[in-house]
């Protein structure tokens, strides 16, 4: 039985590179039904497909739906996508571009440095939550012996403490994996911000040109 | 001087309010521009949605109930129509700068 979806995993910022990924695979006869970083995609006539990406998110379903609906009637076939969303020009003769200046291109990463920013928030509030909870706080990471609480761990000796010692490595272990990573995620979240903010600088630069 | 931080509209603002003299729906302007310019302008859907977005928080047009949810009707604002009347004046002084010059 020939196998009619594939799934790929690739994670993509750089819109233009993505478009562009995503446009080959078509080509190759794979249309994308689910979009990233776990991506699906089902056979399709490996004919010429005009796929482009917009980021747009919605507070409310009857925005979305108006918003589909919107492209629908100006020939884009909504493929797949919540957030970044991926559009099939219906008459690619017509309209094979989403955006008709550079300006409203760039402002589609202006709205992923939203969506991410939105985010930012919870983590640092996590970072603060744990930070204050008994056992494994943040400033433990600086001292991982307070990951412990085995009561007089540090003053034992020889094989008592050995003993003691691993039989709350794995817990020990896990609490300091609960309090690095939000602190983690929070600075990960910023080096996405800044990447996408110079994706979006590069992106204005060539109306300028 | 006071002149609104808006001007000089751009060529996809002004022609967007100049469409919505009378209401439509999104794609409904995409086809008047593309009547009203012959052709000549291209308004690409996603730039057109963004700058309804622009226009509606900037208050230069509004919505108005339609009978379709699914399509939201806009029309220009009096304030829309305020601003449009000043970047045609700024033009016309422009063109006339230019009628002398040329």
């Amino acid at each position: 039985m020939p196998n009619n979806t594939k799934t790929k995993v690739r994670a993509f910022l750089d819109l233009d590179a993505e478009e562009a990924w995503v446009n080959r695979m078509a080509t190759d006869g794979w249309l994308i039904t689910k979009g990233g970083p776990i991506y699906r995609f089902a056979r399709a006539e490996p004919t010429h497909h005009v796929i482009r990406l917009d980021y747009r998110l919605h507070d409310r379903k009857a925005n979305r739906d108006e918003y589909l609906q919107f492209m629908a009637d100006s020939g884009w076939r909504h493929l797949a996508g919540k957030s970044k969303q991926y559009f099939e020009s219906t008459q690619p003769e017509i309209s094979s571009e989403l955006f008709s200046d550079q300006e409203s291109r760039s402002q589609r990463y202006l709205r992923m440095i939203k969506a991410f920013s939105a985010i930012l928030p919870w983590f640092l509030y996590f970072t603060w939550l744990t930070g204050r909870g008994a056992g494994y706080s943040v400033s433990a990471l600086l001292n991982p012996r307070d990951f412990f609480l085995t009561p007089g761990l540090w003053q034992m000796q020889g094989l008592q403490f050995q003993r003691h010692f691993y039989f709350e490595l794995p817990f020990a272990m896990l609490r300091g994996l609960g309090a690095a990573i939000w602190p983690i995620g929070a600075v990960i979240v910023v080096i996405l911000i800044v990447r996408i903010e110079i994706l979006r600088r590069a992106s204005k630069q060539i109306t300028d040109a | 001087m006071n002149r609104s931080k808006l001007l000089p509209l751009t060529e996809t603002v002004y022609t967007i309010l100049l469409t919505l003299t009378a209401p439509a729906h999104g794609y409904a302007i995409l086809q008047r521009v593309h009547e009203l310019s012959d052709g000549d302008i291209r308004m690409a859907a996603g730039t057109l949605y963004g700058a309804l977005e622009t226009l509606v928080k900037n208050k230069l047009i509004e919505r108005v109930d339609s009978d379709d949810p699914r399509r939201k009707v806009y029309v220009i604002s009096d304030y829309g129509r305020e601003i449009l009347r000043e970047d045609t004046e700024r033009m016309r002084r422009m063109i006339s700068l230019a009628d002398q010059a040329l």
